[in-house]
C-alpha cells in the first residue's frame, strides 16, 4: 500500500519557493544507493517527480575519526 | 575606461572564485581542544569526575557545514561561518549529542564516542554539506572539539542521520593515543 509522503515542490509562479506538500508515494520514482570507503558508509534514498528530486534522505555512518598523540617529554631533552 | 575595468574584472573574478573553491572542510581534532582539555575546559565523562566539584558532563552539539566552508584543525570555537542556514528545519548550532558512555581506555588509547546517532528530522538543507563540528555547548564560548567530514550531501524534506563509529581505541570518535 502506497504511503503519503511530504515532499518539496515548486509552486507555479513561485519559482524560488519550494513548499512542502503531501503526495502519494506511488506517483514518485524511487531510487536508493550508497557507497563505502575508509571514512564512512553512506546510504541515500531519493524520490523523483518529473525527473526532479523532491525528497532525499541520507544516513552516514562514520568510520575514520580523529586522534591525538599524547607525549610526555623527558627532562633534559 | 569602464570597458577596460570590466575586461580586467573577468579574470580577477574567475581567479577569486577558483581561490575560494580551494577552501574545504578538513577532518581533524582541533588544536585548541588539545590545549583546552589540559586546562580542564571539557568534561565528556558523565558523572565520574571526582577531581571536580561540578560532577556532570558538559553538553555537546554537532553543527553541519556547507561543502564550501573551511572548518578544520584551526577552529577554536563554534563558528557560524559556512554553517547551514537556519531554514528547512535546521536550527542554528545544530543538534545535541548523547554522551552516555564516559571516556575509557582501550589498552593505551583513551577514547570517547557519543552513544547515539544524531538525526536532523525533516530537513531541507540550504546547500550541499560535508562536515560536522563537535563543540562544547555548556560554555558561552562554545569551545570546538573536532571536525568530521563525509561525502557531500543535500537533503530534501527528509531525515539526515549521522551514526557514530564503534567506541573503542581504534575507531572511537575522539581518541588520544
Amino acid at each position: 500500500m502506497a504511503e503519503i509522503l511530504t515532499v518539496k515542490l515548486k509552486r507555479n509562479g513561485w519559482p524560488e519557493d519550494e513548499a512542502p506538500v503531501m503526495i502519494d508515494e506511488s506517483l514518485l520514482a524511487y531510487t536508493e544507493g550508497g557507497f563505502e570507503d575508509d571514512n564512512e558508509i553512506t546510504k541515500w534514498r531519493e524520490w523523483h517527480l518529473d525527473g526532479k528530486i523532491v525528497k532525499r534522505a541520507a544516513h552516514v555512518t562514520l568510520k575514520k575519526n580523529v586522534a591525538a598523540e599524547a607525549v610526555a617529554a623527558m627532562f633534559g631533552k | 575606461m569602464k570597458r577596460f575595468f570590466r575586461w580586467l574584472m573577468v579574470p580577477v573574478a574567475a581567479y577569486a572564485e577558483r581561490f575560494l573553491l580551494l577552501y574545504a572542510n578538513s577532518q581533524a581534532m582541533t588544536s585548541a581542544f588539545k590545549r583546552d582539555i589540559l586546562k580542564g575546559f571539557h568534561n565528556l565523562g558523565g558523572t565520574d569526575n571526582p577531581a571536580r566539584s561540578v560532577n556532570t558532563s558538559d553538553a555537546y552539539k554537532l553543527a553541519l557545514y556547507l561543502a564550501t566552508a573551511s572548518r578544520g584543525a584551526g577552529d577554536t570555537v563554534y563558528n557560524t561561518t559556512g554553517e547551514l542556514a537556519a531554514t528547512g528545519n535546521y536550527v542554528a548550532g545544530g543538534e545535541a549529542v548523547t554522551l552516555g558512555t564516559p571516556p575509557a581506555l582501550d589498552s593505551t588509547t583513551a577514547h570517547v564516542t557519543p552513544s547515539a546517532s544524531v538525526t536532523w528530522t525533516d530537513l531541507t538543507s540550504s546547500g550541499a554539506f560535508d562536515a560536522a563540528l563537535l563543540y562544547n555547548d555548556s560554555h558561552a564560548t562554545k569551545y570546538a572539539v573536532s571536525v568530521h567530514t563525509f561525502a557531500s550531501q543535500s537533503i530534501t524534506a527528509a531525515d539526515f542521520t549521522l551514526t557514530m563509529p564503534t567506541n573503542d581505541g581504534t575507531t572511537g570518535l575522539i581518541r588520544i593515543a
